[in-house]
């Protein structure tokens, strides 16, 4: 474990231990393809009340090992290889599925993507939203529906009494959002997970949202793990960084210095290659390519073929991660 | 590129609501209510927007995809909007479009070359041998190799597959071609990659774009002027570096500082409009925007704005702007 010391806007976590930390996490799919090595040893930790971005593009496995950490991979196909989740001195990889649902839901809860899909249609808002103190709370229902309300209230819906009484369906994207965001925040967990939780909403919508999301986590003084594909998002959200690419971490870092001196070839290209308003220039500048299937086995790096740094030496071996500065990780053989 | 390609004028499409009860009065969702805009030749146009603002309608109308209730569309001094089907037959060979999902847009059941070669077999074009041709040097146009024109469509990737989408549309070398979303179902460094093929296709082929798009920094990048839409109207329109630089319309405005920048530095002002995008089935009178405008004073609730020019090409549809 490496204790990093990370230029942070809050002082106050820098010399607590993780609340939350995955080593050399391998969550594998068979498939009929081959083995998909979704997630290919993967290490990430993040502190209290800090926000821990996970960025990458579609298959790079930023939802695979947030799910791997709440045990959500459906076994088979999925299988966790190998890796340790460190939750309170327990490896959650080693608890049964009983212990497992305490924690779910309760201590680390998730907010997914698409509140459309996640949310059951057939239920009222209210009886979703209750079973989450009725069960881990113990509450009677008639508690459990006042608390619902308040944490509805809490995340800014306006006549939640009305709300707690509708099904998903009948309210918007950014409703059932907030609706979402409840249901995670409502027993006060130590780790929020939000997998691109404003992805697929509108931009006005998503400013509201990521906005109520980072205040709600500084008044609970929840850590957070935001994956997203946005790094608009990060710069806005997050203080530390880790950056993944075809199920491996390729750069971590403290916000600032990854958008100051990003070092990972991916990172940098990526950087590039994205449109800035009022910056005008006939090309952008692209990273040629695909990524590769994830049953692909490559020996050396899996950047490599799409890496404008590309030498022979880099087709032979994984390159390991290297410290270029105090808590600046890079897996590249060039730095 | 001065020659005006495409002219639309008060386009109007409302479409009709199901009626749930006996007597109900006809309820309509004003999907594009009255917008003008002109497009010259060689011109690339960007339309922004939220979800519901209408601007696929728009797109689809003037393609006659769906039919327009109201208004003017001229492409090149002919009226589309009037068209009879054999007319119209011959303008889509003029103008054609790219679809957002290159997943759901082209057929699993046919090879490439049957997916490129299909814009000649329904206009009747090319003989047997020259369609193969023609096939082999679009998709060398939009870097596919023609050899994999036996292959189907799943065997390629989104980018891959969002290529040969663009590739079906040039093969009848359309002056206007209107793309819906084009790169928002791809993975960020495959999106450049998208961007830069179709500014280079712009050149080549001296193509006037209607950029369809939520992601306004991709289509200032892209586009030479920008209309930003809510609710069925275009609220502003102007050069793409006046969007930037100087908005007007406070929507704009706003639009601008939801979008996160990928700078953890950048200025931390921001304008975070309050509620929800309102129903297009049942939008606020006067200006669409008083319910969620920073800036709403009386008359806003009873008047619709005008557009009023504020500079060189700069117009914006404001109570506040007088």
């Amino acid at each position: 474990m490496h204790q990093v010391i990370v230029k942070l806007n809050m002082p106050e976590i820098r010399t607590a231990q993780p609340v939350l930390s995955i080593k050399d996490l391998r969550t594998y799919f068979h498939t009929a393809d081959g083995i998909a090595r979704a997630v290919d040893g993967v290490d990430y930790h993040v502190y209290p009340g800090e926000t821990l971005g996970v960025v990458g593009e579609s298959g790079c496995g930023k939802s695979v090992s947030a799910l791997s950490i709440l045990r959500l991979i459906a076994i088979p196909p999925g299988e966790i290889v190998s890796g340790k989740i460190q939750f309170e001195n327990q490896n959650l990889l080693d608890l049964p599925m009983s212990k497992m649902r305490e924690i779910r839901g309760n201590r680390i809860s998730m907010i997914f993507q698409e509140p459309m899909s996640s949310l059951n249609p057939v239920f009222t808002i209210g009886y979703q939203l209750s079973k989450v103190f009725t069960l881990h709370q113990k509450l009677t229902q008639k508690e459990a529906n006042q608390k619902s309300i308040e944490i509805l209230a809490a995340c800014e819906i306006s006549s939640p009494e009305r709300i707690m009484k509708t099904y998903p369906h009948e309210l918007s994207g950014g409703m059932r959002q907030r609706a979402m965001i409840s249901m995670a925040l409502g027993c006060n967990p130590d780790v929020l997970i939000a997998d691109e939780p404003t992805t697929a909403l509108d931009v006005t919508i998503q400013a509201q949202i990521m906005d109520l999301i980072l205040r709600l986590k500084d008044n609970f003084g929840m850590a957070m793990i935001l994956i997203t594909h946005d790094l608009g998002i990060v710069a806005k959200s997050a203080q530390r960084v880790v950056v993944m690419y075809a199920g491996e971490k390729v750069e971590e870092t403290g916000v600032d210095r990854l958008f100051e001196k990003p070092s990972h070839p991916y990172t940098i290209a990526l950087m590039k290659s994205l449109p800035v308003l009022g910056r005008k220039e006939k090309y952008l500048e692209e990273i040629k390519g695909v990524v590769p299937a994830p049953y692909r086995e490559i020996a050396g790096c899996k950047f490599a073929d799409r890496c404008s740094e590309m030498t022979t030496a880099c087709h032979e071996k994984r390159p390991q991660l290297k410290e270029i500065e105090t808590g600046h990780l890079v897996a590249c053989i060039h730095r | 590129m001065n020659e005006l390609l495409l002219d639309v004028k008060d386009l109007v499409k409302y479409f009709a609501l199901k009626k749930t009860r006996l007597f109900q009065e006809q309820r309509y969702i004003y999907a594009v209510d009255g917008i003008s805009f002109s497009l010259k030749k060689g011109e690339s146009i960007g339309l922004v927007g939220e979800s519901g603002c209408g601007k696929t309608t728009t797109g689809r109308t003037i393609l006659r995809l769906t039919e327009p209730t109201s208004g003017v569309i001229n492409f090149d001094g002919k009226d589309i909007a009037g068209l009879k089907e054999r007319e119209l037959k011959k303008f889509r060979r003029n103008a054609q479009m790219i679809f957002q999902d290159p997943f759901a847009s082209l057929n699993p059941r046919m090879t490439v070359f049957d997916i490129v070669a299909e814009p000649l077999l329904v206009h009747r074009m090319g003989s047997t041998s020259n369609r193969k041709d023609r096939v082999a040097e679009v998709l060398g146009k939009v870097g596919i190799e023609p050899a994999y024109m036996k292959r189907f469509p799943h065997e390629f990737s989104g980018g891959q597959r969002q290529r040969i989408g663009i590739a079906r549309v040039l093969t009848l070398n359309p002056q206007l071609i209107i793309a819906d979303e084009p790169v928002s179902a791809l993975d960020v460094s495959i999106q450049a990659q998208i961007i830069n093929l179709l500014v280079k296709l712009q050149d080549e082929f001296h193509l006037s774009y209607l950029f369809i798009s939520h992601d306004l920094a991709v289509v200032e990048h892209i586009s030479d002027r920008v209309a930003i839409m809510y609710i069925g109207k275009i609220v502003e329109i102007a050069p793409s570096k006046n969007i930037y630089n100087e908005p007007q319309h406070p929507y704009t405005k706003a639009l601008l500082s939801a979008i996160p920048i990928p700078n953890p530095k950048a200025n931390e002002q921001r304008t975070i409009l309050k509620g929800d995008i309102p129903n297009p089935a049942n939008p606020p009178s006067g200006c669409a925007f008083r319910t969620r405008c920073p800036q709403c004073i009386n008359i806003c609730s009873k008047e619709v704005p005008p557009m009023i020019e504020i500079g060189p090409e700069h117009f914006a549809a404001c109570h506040l702007l007088k």
